[in-house]
């Protein structure tokens, strides 16, 4: 089944002699459960591709389609809707809200989502799964980039989205503790059959990933499946 | 709920910053307040010392009388009929005539022009005596043979004390010149300067054997059971005839009259210098319109800051499907908060302030007699009572607020108009 079909996407910036194609034509279809690896050079369209599939910005060109739904066709509040309630964002660094805790920043997520659940058990419960349970009450100040990292990830699964967008979640870690917030996103995919799409350089989410897509000024140029991956 | 919470802790962010703003809103605020406060309770003063003190609410007097101060002539007198005191007991709260004399008081070898005031017994239903203060050995004289209250201003300058005998020279009502030897009865405040820096009380038949006046006055004063009714109260009484309700005979409605009188009111008499309340109470308005401005655009600064400050958390919050509306008034509410603390700390200062100096009154004595003889013809008393006034607390509070809300609205829109691709990684 897929989760998200992007067809003949562009994405241009600037105008007239100043403009930029970011991205060119992209055709690609993500199946739910996948645990997919953007990569490519600087400038290669990497972070514009995963912004045109985690509905933070609108192609030039073309169309993507989440769960069915054509996302060009959405207005500002209904793709905000969209985002709080079938996307999670796990980034780079953290983007955690400082003056939150632990706890809080994973609630925050449900608030949104339009959650009606028992949100702190829910939150508590998911901060428990990532191994934080002694760390629910901290500020992320408090916590080292792991550990951020790890509420990012409790925050981004906790509303059960469809999709789960990693914009580089390895590149502010060490490579143990990198590893080690790799295989808890893995282990979650493989639990829960949450869809991961990852843009990185780091060779050892490239290991874990069950498909790499390979760009190249803004263009795709390889797409391929790993039968071995994460070994 | 959670959106003000969030709004709380970004303002805890930066304490300083927070605090500098909430600071500059609560003293706009307290400005207002108090400002107000005082110059109401200053003009509250000029009017009631004006009612209790000089006029009444209406007083009728000889047209064309002079404002000159110790200018009292006694030349061009009114008639009050016994129709128009039927008409008078019958339609004011009190009244009571006063002849008001500028005779010279001389007191060994020393001469000094005063301002007389010849009162009835009926004096004190008109004018309030609660903050007189007559000194030791004095009493408040009853008839010509208990003498004179002379004032403390007068009593100072000629070294007069209670039982001493003081000449009195005066121009009579028919202008021949008359002189008498009377006892100081006593030496009084009457806790007002235009009063304690010129005023002899003088009782009315002494007041008639100097003046010469027989039954006739330079003065009626009138308390009326509405204030606001005074220039009613003062047309009807200098018109002609008056009506009188219970005649049945119309030839005495034709003689019921107060002959040849104008008349003043409390308004009239204080006008001049409420006007000047007024120029102050604009001008105040017109600091606190620029102090609260200041503090708008210290508002505005300080959310437009942490709106930059925080765009990396706007666009996660955006991204994870906080939508611009709720992005716009997450700001809303930090600003509005700002305005809140503020407010309350102004109403809270400003209030107790003015609450202060309404309950105990600010004591300008001394500032008073810094100024020397400016104030001596203000209808004023040295103690200011501010006017505390409720109302004033709850429009400086909602000043505030809608300020702060309307200063935090353009930020807001910055932060709200984030795109939210670019914001997360900024």
């Amino acid at each position: 089944m897929s989760i998200c079909e992007l067809k003949g996407v562009g994405k241009d910036y600037g105008s007239g002699a100043a403009l930029v194609s970011a991205l060119k034509s992209i055709d690609l279809t993500i199946h739910a459960g996948e645990f997919t690896v953007f990569m490519g050079p600087s400038g290669s369209g990497k972070t514009t591709l995963l912004n045109q599939v985690g509905c933070l910005d609108v192609p030039t060109r073309g169309t993507v389609h989440l769960e069915g739904t054509d996302v060009g066709s959405l207005g500002q509040r209904d793709l905000a809707q969209l985002r709080a309630k079938r996307i999670g964002f796990i980034f780079q660094s953290f983007n955690l809200i400082p003056v939150l805790t632990a706890q809080e920043n994973v609630e925050l997520a449900l608030q949104l989502s339009g959650f009606s659940g028992d949100m702190k058990k829910a939150a508590s419960d998911m901060l428990d799964s990532v191994g934080l349970a002694e760390f629910k009450r901290r500020l992320p100040n408090q916590m080292s980039g792991g550990q951020q990292q790890r509420v990012a990830i409790a925050r981004a699964l906790v509303k059960n989205p469809a999709l789960v967008i990693a914009d580089e979640p390895t590149a502010n870690l060490d490579s143990k503790t990198g590893a080690q917030i790799l295989d808890i996103m893995r282990d979650m995919n493989e639990k829960m059959g949450v869809t991961f799409i990852f843009s990185t350089h780091d060779p050892m989410v490239m290991e874990r990933a069950k498909r790499i897509v390979v760009l190249k000024d803004g263009e795709l140029h390889e797409d391929r499946t790993q039968t071995q991956a994460g070994a | 709920m959670f959106l003000a919470r969030l709004g709380f802790w970004n303002l805890m962010r930066n304490k300083l910053r927070t605090l500098l703003s909430v600071v500059v809103i609560a003293s706009g605020v307290f400005t207002l307040i108090s400002g107000q406060g005082m110059i109401g309770g200053l003009s509250l003063n000029i009017i009631m010392t004006q009612i209790q003190t000089v006029s009444g609410h209406v007083a009728l007097q000889p047209e064309d009388y002079p404002k000159e101060p110790l200018s009292h002539p006694v030349d061009n007198l009114i008639t009050i009929d016994a129709d128009a005191e039927q008409w008078l007991d019958t339609n004011t709260v009190a009244w009571t005539k006063r002849i008001q004399f500028a005779p010279e008081a001389i007191f060994g070898g020393d001469g000094l022009r005063v301002k007389a005031i010849g009162f009835t017994d009926k004096d004190e239903t008109v004018f309030n005596r609660d903050d007189w203060d007559i000194r030791e050995g004095g009493k408040m004289p009853a008839t010509a043979e208990d003498g004179v209250l002379v004032a403390t201003g007068p009593a100072d300058l000629l070294g007069l004390k209670a039982g001493d005998d003081l000449t009195l020279k005066v121009r009579t009502h028919k202008g021949a010149l008359n002189a008498m030897s009377v006892k100081v009865a006593g030496v009084f405040s009457g806790g007002s300067p235009i009063v304690d820096s010129q005023v002899v009380m003088v009782p009315w038949d002494l007041a008639q054997t100097l003046v010469r006046n027989g039954d006739k006055t330079s003065h009626v004063n009138i308390l009326l059971s509405d204030r606001f009714d005074m220039n009613d109260v003062g047309q009807q009484l200098t018109g002609y005839p008056l009506p009188i309700a219970d005649l049945d005979d119309p030839k005495r409605v034709s003689e019921a009259v107060v002959n040849d009188a104008g008349f003043v009111t409390w308004e009239s008499e204080t006008r001049a210098l409420i006007d000047i309340q007024q120029i102050r109470q604009n001008a105040l308005n017109f600091i606190t319109f620029i102090l609260l401005m200041v503090a708008g655009f210290g508002i505005a600064n300080t959310i437009l800051m942490a709106a930059y400050e925080r765009i990396r958390e706007v666009g996660t919050l955006r991204a994870m499907g906080m939508t611009r509306d709720k992005v716009l008034t997450m700001f809303v509410i930090e600003g509005a908060m700002l305005g809140v603390v503020g407010g309350v700390l102004g109403v809270l200062a400003g209030g107790a302030m003015v609450w202060n100096y309404a309950t105990y009154g600010l004591d300008l004595t001394e500032a008073i007699k810094e100024s020397g003889e400016a104030n001596n013809n203000m209808p004023f008393k040295p103690i200011i009572y501010f006017d505390f006034d409720p109302s004033m607390l709850a429009l400086g509070f909602a000043f505030a607020v809608v300020m702060a809300i309307v200063a935090s609205i353009y930020p807001a829109i910055v932060a709200s108009r984030m795109v939210p691709a670019d914001a997360v990684r900024a």
